[in-house]
């Protein structure tokens, strides 16, 4: 399982790597950034703490309606960790519903301490939800959950996430 | 074979993200229906027709972003 599953990664990867190409107008229109806060959750084999509120940062490409690249860099308050992914998705809801979908992704995971450890890929799933984007545009509820394909460990997070004003392809 | 059933074997929470989908449905109408939509299909065998529909859509895509066509949606997971 794990051969098919990092070449899928490597070819979408190697796909997105060629986004550069296009126009900055496009560009612009699909980064994004965010800053918030998880509740994460991460279980396996040696590897259990039971939960952790962690500050995260996100940037986005949204490449295409079903395609987009995604990055976090996420702190562990509890445990001082540092804990990071890029991820490749596919939005498995509606694409041109912008307040609500569901994503599969598969990408590469790490972090800075032992139970984070290795370095790993990882096939993931999760949603994001804007509530009210009449009032509050720029929050948005997230949730996801991966699996580490070399640890088997679990790691799963709740968060809120705000729209940074910050774009350096405009 | 059911969307949960494969996601569970791949290990992943699906009964938290479950019940984040179902916390979701009942806080925001708007979305409530495409929600259900979206658990209903959870629940349903996984049709082949329905991999091979994906796979038509997101082929054209990867060969547009190869060629630097880009076209970009307001996705709220991208967030995640």
């Amino acid at each position: 399982m794990k051969i098919p599953i990092r070449l899928i990664t490597l070819a979408a990867f190697a796909v997105l790597a060629a986004a550069p190409a296009a126009r900055a107008g496009d560009l612009a229109q699909a980064f994004g950034c965010y800053a918030g806060v998880n509740a994460a959750w991460l279980q396996g084999p040696g590897a259990d703490f039971p939960v952790d509120v962690e500050g995260a940062g996100n940037v986005k490409m949204s490449l295409s309606p079903h395609l987009s690249a995604t990055g976090m860099l996420a702190y562990g308050f509890s445990h001082s960790y540092l804990r990071w992914d890029v991820d490749a998705r596919v939005t498995a809801t509606d694409v041109d519903n912008p307040n609500f979908n569901v994503f599969l992704g598969i990408g590469y995971r790490g972090g800075s301490i032992d139970q984070l450890q290795p370095g790993e890929w990882a096939p993931s799933a999760g949603f994001g939800w804007r509530p009210s984007p009449e009032k509050f545009p720029a929050f948005t509820f997230v949730g996801k959950a991966s699996y580490g394909l070399k640890s088997s460990n679990q790691i799963t997070y709740l968060g809120g996430r705000y729209a940074l004003p910050f774009n350096p392809f405009k | 074979m059911d969307p949960i059933r494969f996601l569970t074997m791949a290990g992943l929470n699906v009964p938290a993200l479950k019940a984040a989908l179902e916390w979701a449905k009942k806080n925001d109408p708007a979305q409530a229906a495409e929600i259900q939509t979206l658990l209903d299909q959870l629940d349903a065998p996984i049709q082949p027709a329905a991999i091979l529909d994906l796979a038509a859509h997101i082929l054209p895509e990867a060969a547009n972003i190869v060629r630097g066509k880009l076209d970009p949606r307001a996705h709220a997971g991208d967030a995640a």
